[in-house]
């Protein structure tokens, strides 16, 4: 019991104490990934035995420590290839040494022989040798890939041993050096997993290092040595094979340490080799690196790896300058040193980031240009190309012209490079409108397959155009073509309290007006599309969800016309225009609003409100009305309030309860807002913005006006005192918004009855105080006013 | 003698007659085998417990003979995790058994030097905290965090053995049972023709013997026998007149499974998939005695099917059951032992009555 008392208390704590915004980092969270902004190629400097590393972050790209490619695979097969004098065939060599288990090499080696030209050359009796060594590797194979079948943690090990021996026999008598440097290396594997590092070591100091060959053999081996080592050693020689490169270079960063950065420091016996270090702790840093790389720049120009350093930080740049402004979420993806995937800290000082963002930004394009000056051949293409994109976010478009032109007319391009020509150009015409022309540049890189396109992620750089050029549409006054571009993009964009990723119908519901929503219908409708207008008009609306291979086709957003007459609709009763909505809603088929959510969150009698159960239909209700029916209702209400005196406060009194129940507090929200969350608006802070819509929305003004209103028109006391109480109600909900608004901390409702204001108004006292304090008496005015007109 | 004295010692030796070939009352076990490798669903746990199942075999693992390694096992699973679900449940004791399988390759391969390193290493893995290495294996593992490891009164392997490997087998289970307390039971499972030719087989050296009945004929030959269970075939075994010399526990048939057949050749077992499933399916068109023809290329349930396969599907009907039942009886050879079912899956026992799984352990008394 004691246990549980205390496991209660704790639970409470940490839901009181905790920050609220670690609080809503539980439960549905969009992956950085998801929504980090990007539109320069990550690729562009061709290292894809690098892709985990594509962008500087504190996770891996594609979450996928494996997700490179292996350039040793090809060179193996090279390797053999020459070996056996091209007498098997490379298809043949590949699907033997790398798609061929151990179990079933050794089981079916009969049906190898016939189907396999390696194994048939490896079969005949002078290359004896060459086949035994092949069969031994196979063998460490499998030891490779089960080292401990047994879990015993137990060494050295029998099984290991045997093939050990084996391997030396063979090493003794052979005199083929393909044989005798890949025995020495499977040595040091078996070495290692028999946690016999010293042998190890021994066996690469005396057979593999003095070796003088190209081979990735002797990479892998020193490897091999590396892995026995942690810190400042391990550093060290990751450094070496990082350097060399051909194996593992991902693996060489993964293990990286970086705290050990100084002291490894201390090992290097040159200035290179401290650059290279210095290079592999940036590329674990999701920060600021420019320092770093100047540093490198002065001491060794033409360092490697300076292009794909600095490729990151202007993907790095993209984020900082762009991921916020191009979606709705607040922070960049990732932003600083360590792990802040959550950014809690960038909102606190969100202007002087973006500012000091804005200068780091300037700062790179000045390097790039010192670069660009001393650069040669193709080096000097990509550094133009970076110039033109870091000059586009600096918003100086002249320069980046500049630079585009040159890069472009840089000889023998790989098709990546072009393509991100192809990119910039249109980008940068982008700046100055929409037109024709960009629209047939736009649809021409979206339609080209993505093969000929020749980068790495083609899928991701299209949408993530397409979720650019919607936003500069939007921003530019094509909002309407901007939205309906918008519904094509699988990246997110936003998310939502009900834990989902933000979809287009709610970005319309935030931007459209009247004229975008007219223009959106008339494209729909439009019978002569052009490409552009058939793209956008594609009946799947994509989304994140895209990328989740058990979320259903069938489950997913699909374009509706109806839908989108129904945020116009939305659209007219938010500026309180019921006739323009009602006008729209009679185009909708009845069926409609029998179909999910609106036959769910609309429903009930719009006119009775329980304030208590605000949110819940009751027999009380007497009756369910549609959206349609609503408003068609309400717009009889507001004829009989003028035509019939006798019945005005009653039907104003009706009418504030509608716009009420329209409120985030009424059963009737889904008519005016898309979606609603039991802790909005109190947890969304961030987000809840003073506009007209709000006021009514969360602070019930609407409804307080009709209140009002029925208080002026009533001789009725009691009718009187239930608007004074109900407007006093919607005035404590405007209160609470308006503070949570302001960012004041332990916001509460304040539903405390206010006689003096009562008093001053005229508000019979007796009747007020009954429906303030006496629940059955409220419940009994609310059923009396519950009457159809 | 007088009459009286006479009757008296008359009486006494009918008394005594009596009481020696009177029929003790038997003292049946009720069990049931958990061969698959993932949770017990909720449904399996409430099935337990409405049976009154007291003994639980639970499939710990697979060894099999790798070229490089030796016996290595192939697929593992963990008894304490099943024990934890089951208390979890209701504090339901049930006694797990722990099975082991192993493969005959294994003992065809095996080197008679390694025989004592594979049983320390099985019976590792069998009972709890048993030397050092394990104690340190079971701390890798979370045992203690996980309230121990079980100590099991009965450790059972299961090998399909030969006259080319009862040697090695059978030399495998005396160190076994070299190396297990006394007080905890070594058994293994005997298969129909090693009930009938003991003298032929031999006998497994171990406490106890779970005869299968079932695997009645070789499931990788075509045709329209039902390779898990026919009771013509079964009684064949059980025609002899002589006592197995190893007292016997008992295990029935009570699964299905498919079986895929390519240009009628054995192609793929598939146990997940039952006779309704292949009704249902759109690829499929039924050519009659539970067999199915694949009409186009489809990929099921992992399997790539083309068309022109065939799928057989088999399983054991409540009559079945009854007749392996009634069959086994024979077997029966001593007044305390297991009746257990094979195997314990909703999908299968929902095949069954409740009426008849009782019936079933009731039968034997």
């Amino acid at each position: 019991m004691r246990t549980l008392i205390r496991y209660i208390l704790l639970t409470i704590s940490i839901t009181v104490l905790f920050p609220r915004k670690v609080a809503e980092a539980c439960g549905f969270w969009v992956y950085p990934g998801e929504y980090r902004f990007w539109l320069m190629q990550p690729d562009i400097t061709n290292e894809p035995d690098l892709t985990p590393f594509y962008f500087a972050t504190s996770y891996l790209y594609k979450g996928n420590q494996y997700a490179g490619e292996q350039p040793q695979l090809e060179q193996n097969i090279n390797e053999w290839y020459e070996n056996v004098n091209h007498k098997a065939l490379r298809d043949d060599i590949d699907s033997l040494l790398n798609a061929t288990p151990p179990e079933e090499f050794f089981s079916e080696q009969e049906s190898l022989s016939k189907q396999n030209s390696l194994m048939r050359y490896l079969l005949q009796p002078k290359q004896k040798e060459l086949y035994q060594y092949l069969l031994l590797s196979k063998k460490v194979e499998q030891i490779a890939a089960n080292p401990d079948p047994w879990d015993e943690q137990n060494s050295p090990k029998q099984s290991i041993d045997n093939i050990i021996s084996d391997l030396k026999k063979l090493r003794g008598t052979t005199a083929n050096s393909f044989i005798k440097l890949r025995t020495a290396f499977q040595l040091m594997r078996l070495y290692n997993y028999n946690a016999q590092s010293k042998e190890a070591e021994r066996i690469y100091d005396a057979w593999v290092a003095p070796v003088n060959t190209k081979s990735w053999v002797k990479t892998a081996a020193l490897y091999q040595i590396a892995l026995n080592y942690a810190g400042a050693q391990g550093n060290y020689l990751r450094s070496k094979v990082f350097d060399i490169g051909g194996y593992n270079r991902t693996m060489c960063l993964v293990r990286f340490d970086s705290k050990s950065t100084d002291e490894a420091l201390k090992l290097a016996r040159n200035q290179h080799e401290r650059n290279v270090l210095a290079a592999m702790k940036l590329f674990n840093s999701p920060g600021r690196g420019l320092d770093v790389i100047k540093q490198i720049y002065v001491s060794e120009p033409r360092y490697k790896e300076l292009p794909f350093l600095l490729l990151r930080e202007i993907n790095k740049v993209e984020d900082w300058l762009l991921t916020n402004r191009i979606t709705s979420f607040q922070t960049p993806a990732v932003y600083g040193e360590g792990y802040h995937w959550y950014n809690y800290d960038y909102l606190d000082n969100a202007k002087i980031n973006y500012r000091n963002d804005q200068a780091y930004a300037q700062e790179l394009s000045s390097f790039l240009h010192i670069m660009i000056a001393n650069s040669m051949g193709q080096q000097k293409a990509v550094l133009h190309l970076y110039a033109a994109h870091i000059d586009m976010l600096n918003k100086d478009y002249l320069s980046s012209a500049v630079h585009l032109k040159e890069a472009s007319l840089q000889g023998h391009l790989p098709q990546n490079i072009k393509t991100q020509i192809v990119i910039n150009r249109y980008l940068l015409s982008l700046e100055n409108g929409f037109n024709k022309n960009d629209e047939n540049e736009f649809m021409a890189i979206i339609k080209t397959p993505d093969q000929k396109l020749a980068i790495y992620d083609p899928g991701i750089m299209k949408n993530q155009l397409i979720l650019y050029t919607a936003r500069k549409l939007i921003n530019k006054g094509s909002k309407a073509r901007g939205l309906l571009l918008l519904s094509k993009t699988n990246r997110a964009f936003g998310q939502l309290p009900i834990r989902a990723y933000k979809t287009v119908y709610q970005e319309i519901e935030e931007t459209a007006n009247e004229e975008d929503f007219l223009i959106m219908l008339k494209i729909f409708d439009k019978k002569n599309k052009s490409l552009f207008e058939r793209f956008v008009c594609e009946k799947k609306i994509h989304s994140p969800m895209d990328n989740y291979g058990w979320y259903e086709d069938s489950t997913a957003l699909k374009w509706d016309r109806n839908k989108l007459l129904n945020c116009l609709a939305s659209w007219y009763l938010r500026q309180h225009r019921l006739k323009d909505a009602h006008s729209i809603l009679k185009k909708i088929p009845a069926g409609f609003f029998k179909q999910y959510p609106y036959n769910q969150y609309i429903g009930g009698n719009p006119f009775y409100l329980n304030v208590y159960r605000a949110h819940t239909v009751t027999n009380e209700d007497k009756q369910s009305l549609n959206q349609a029916q609503v408003v068609e209702q309400m717009l009889h209400l507001e004829a009989l309030a003028k035509k019939d005196e006798s019945k005005t406060a009653e039907c104003y009194y009706q009418s504030g309860n509608a716009w009420y129940n329209m409120s985030y507090y009424g059963k009737n929200w889904l008519m005016v807002k898309q979606w609603w969350s039991i802790n909005e608006p109190e947890t969304w802070t961030a987000i809840l913005k003073k506009n007209a819509f709000n006021d009514d929305y969360y602070g019930c003004q609407y409804a307080k006006w009709y209140y009002e209103k029925a208080i002026k028109a009533s001789n009725d006391k009691k009718l009187t005192a239930l608007c004074f109480f109900m407007a006093k109600r919607c005035e404590a909900n405007y209160q609470y918004y308006i503070k949570l608004v302001r960012g004041q901390e332990d916001v509460r409702h304040d539903y405390s009855p206010d006689y003096t204001l009562a008093k001053k108004k005229g508000i019979d006292r007796d009747y007020y105080k009954l429906i303030v304090e006496e629940c059955e008496t409220y419940q009994s005015f609310i059923r009396k006013y519950n009457k159809g007109f | 003698m007088d009459n009286s004295r006479k009757f008296c010692v008359l009486f006494l030796i009918t008394f005594f007659f009596f009481s020696c070939s009177q029929k003790h009352p038997k003292n049946i076990t009720r069990a049931y085998y958990f061969w698959r490798m993932s949770d017990i669903t909720s449904k399996e746990k409430i099935f337990l417990k409405q049976h009154g199942i007291e003994k639980l075999y639970v499939h710990l693992m697979d060894i099999d003979w790798n070229a490089v390694q030796g016996a290595i096992p192939v697929t593992s699973n963990e008894h304490l995790l099943t024990n934890n679900v089951l208390k979890a449940f209701d504090s339901f004791p049930k006694e797990l058994v722990p099975v082991i399988f192993i493969t005959n390759k294994t003992f065809e391969r095996i080197d008679s030097f390694d025989i004592p390193l594979l049983a320390m290493r099985a019976v590792r893995r069998c009972l709890p905290a048993y030397d050092e290495m394990d104690r340190d294996y079971e701390d890798r593992h979370s045992f203690p965090f996980r309230k121990g490891a079980i100590r099991p009164k009965e450790i059972q392997f299961d090998c399909d053995w030969t006259n080319k490997t009862k040697g090695k087998y059978f030399s495998f289970l005396n160190e076994v049972n070299r190396l297990v307390p006394a007080d905890v039971q070594i058994s293994a499972t005997v298969r129909l023709h090693q009930f009938k030719y003991p003298a032929k087989t031999g006998v497994p050296p171990v406490d106890r013997g779970m005869l299968m009945v079932y695997n009645i004929s070789d499931p990788k030959q075509y045709g329209n026998h039902n390779s898990i269970f026919e009771s013509s075939k079964a009684e064949a075994y059980f025609n002899s007149v002589e006592t197995y010399p190893l007292p016997l526990d008992i295990v029935l048939p009570a699964w299905s499974w498919c079986i895929v057949y390519r240009n009628k050749q054995f192609y793929q077992v598939e146990n997940g998939l039952t006779e309704e499933d292949l009704k249902n399916a759109s690829f499929l068109k039924s050519t009659g005695s539970h067999y199915y023809s694949v009409i186009k290329d489809t990929v099921y349930h992992d399997l790539f099917l083309r068309p022109g396969d065939e799928i057989k599907s088999e399983s054991i009907d409540e009559k079945d059951l009854r007749e392996a039942t009634a069959i086994s009886k024979k077997a029966v050879n001593s007044n305390s032992f297991t009746i257990s079912i094979f195997e314990l899956s909703e999908k299968e026992f929902q095949q069954y009555s409740h009426e008849n799984i009782d019936k079933v352990y009731s039968s034997y008394h």
